[in-house]
């Protein structure tokens, strides 16, 4: 069995949306068997609204391991990465916070929240 | 003579406040000078190693042992978002907040300068922070400038971005053959 680890201290936790919770997530353990559709992914999250930390097991497909190791490779902290999570479909999104700060700071526009 | 010599001692201790000099300790990071009031370092030790935390932020370096007391030991360099790793010949100062030790690492402690008022610039709208209020002003010395830093908002959260909590992110892989 071969391990191998992408390592980002300036990447910001991933925001997970999952069974209708929210959470962030500082790592995740991905299990690749060859010829596999699926892999076993351990999310390692704190929740949210309570910050309880909780190990989500889930199964991810190819394109959502993807991006997660291409979103630790970039090691960049001005990016924020919101992925959702629902039964088999996954969706995701980067921003740029600095992109967001001008959008929420121009004369108009409204504040939110990521 | 008594209140004579009293009058005096008044009058020297005027002209020095007039003067308004402060003594700030100079340390460096990133071959950048930083300066800090002495009042607020209680003393200066070197890195012997820290204990990493789990879920810690990613600007704790860790825990270490002070005569005793186990104290959080903040990396400067990633507090400031400074990306390059190097832990050799590091400093840790001894600083008080809400009367607890916290150590903060620097890449090493200079001297104590005695700075006048009329070196520092501290209008803030000519410096770039952002509103962090943690640095005071930038000092001339010699042909060095030294950024002048309040170390208690340093470490505290409030000011820099709470969002630092939630830095830090990795995937492990485990590829496992057919079977």
């Amino acid at each position: 069995m071969e391990h191998s680890e992408v390592k980002s201290d300036n990447a910001r936790n991933v925001i997970l949306s999952y069974n209708d919770k929210i959470y962030y997530v500082n790592g995740v353990n991905v299990h690749v068997q060859e010829g596999a559709d699926k892999l076993k992914a351990i999310f390692h999250a704190k929740r949210a609204s309570d910050n309880a930390l909780e190990d989500l097991d889930i199964e991810i497909n190819q394109g959502t391991y993807d991006i997660l190791m291409e979103y630790a490779k970039l090691d960049k902290l001005d990016l924020i990465m919101v992925l959702q999570i629902e039964g088999n479909s996954s969706k995701w999104c980067l921003m740029s916070e600095d992109w967001l700060r001008n959008q929420v700071n121009s004369a108009g526009s409204k504040s939110y929240i990521v | 003579m008594h209140s004579d010599h009293g009058e005096k001692i008044m009058v020297v201790n005027n002209q020095i406040n007039s003067r308004e000099e402060m003594q700030m300790l100079t340390f460096s990071l990133d071959n950048v000078m930083y300066g800090v009031n002495v009042s607020q370092v209680r003393e200066v030790k070197n890195f012997e190693g820290v204990t990493p935390v789990p879920y810690a932020p990613v600007y704790v370096k860790g825990v270490t042992n002070l005569r005793g007391e186990v104290i959080p030991v903040i990396d400067l360099r990633r507090r400031f978002g400074m990306i390059c790793e190097k832990d050799e010949n590091t400093n840790i100062m001894i600083i008080v907040q809400d009367k607890h030790p916290v150590g903060i690492m620097v890449d090493s402690v200079m001297e104590v300068l005695t700075l006048s008022k009329n070196d520092i610039e501290s209008n803030t709208d000519s410096l770039i922070v952002d509103k962090s209020e943690a640095v005071l002003g930038v000092a001339k010395h010699d042909k060095e400038l030294i950024i002048l830093l309040d170390l208690q908002k340093v470490i505290s959260k409030d000011p820099l971005t709470l969002k630092e909590d939630n830095r830090g992110f990795q995937v492990q892989v485990q590829n496992q053959p057919k079977q």
